[in-house]
């Protein structure tokens, strides 16, 4: 087995396993804020549903796809500073992409909080 | 060409830096719940969530600027323990700095919330929103 591939084979689990879990933690944790953005329990829950499939094609299938542009790796070393810079890539933008998200949800909570406070 | 200086050189790197990312998200957010509950003013169920979200955050943040910068270039000379521990000095020292300017961004980011979500709740009522005497 070469290099690159023992690279891959230690890549994927770990990119995969904290995009899930990061999914499903999002998924807890920001249903209260999708229950008071729709008034309506159960398209609450259908939404937020949908929004957790969206977050995994998306994240995974870019995972996977960047596997595309690794250089060719020769040492043990290259080994772990590749796996360690390609997740670590990964990771921050799951983290951008997160932060986005959570102004997302204020921007929404505040103008929804603003028109009731009109009415 | 087999390096091994630079794998013990990534094996003392990473616990260190996963440790350190640890320990101060879990002091961080264990003392950021007090300002999360005056945020949402007592609101526990919401406040209590912002605070995962946060921390989820910041853990994802940090892990991966820390596997960003684990590379050790494979041009530079790196023979002896000398520069094992001078290289080792630099990447923790400058990951603690930054996780120290994270750790200050963040309270920041609390005091400030703290204090808009003050100011509106205290906002006076204004005239056209006060009932009027003697209206039906």
């Amino acid at each position: 087995m070469d290099y690159n591939t023992i690279g891959y084979l230690t890549y994927l689990p770990i990119v995969g396993f904290i995009t899930i879990y990061v999914g499903k933690l999002c998924h807890t944790h920001g249903h209260i804020y999708v229950k008071q953005a729709i008034d309506d329990e159960d398209t609450a829950h259908a939404v937020n549903n949908m929004l957790l499939v969206g977050y995994y094609l998306v994240n995974l299938g870019y995972a996977v796809y960047a596997l595309t542009d690794w250089s060719y790796i020769t040492s043990l070393s290259e080994v772990i500073s590749e796996v360690a810079s390609q997740s670590g890539y990964i990771i921050i933008l799951l983290a951008l992409l997160h932060y986005f998200n959570l102004l997302t949800l204020f921007l929404v909570r505040k103008r929804k909080l603003n028109n009731q406070h009109k009415n | 060409m087999e390096n091994s200086l630079i794998v013990t050189a990534y094996v003392i790197y990473l616990p260190i830096a996963l440790a350190l990312t640890f320990l101060v998200a879990r002091n961080l957010f264990k003392n950021s719940k007090v300002f999360m509950r005056d945020i949402f003013h007592g609101r526990d169920d919401i406040a209590m969530a912002t605070n995962r979200l946060f921390e989820i955050g910041f853990y994802l943040m940090n892990v991966g600027f820390a596997l960003l910068i684990l590379e050790i270039s494979r041009y530079q000379e790196f023979s002896t323990t000398q520069t094992l521990i001078e290289t080792l000095a630099e990447k923790i020292g400058g990951f603690s700095i930054y996780l120290g300017v994270v750790l200050f961004l963040n309270l920041f980011m609390f005091f400030r919330g703290r204090r808009k979500s003050k100011a509106n709740a205290y906002q006076e009522p204004r005239i056209e929103d006060l009932p009027t005497l003697g209206a039906e």
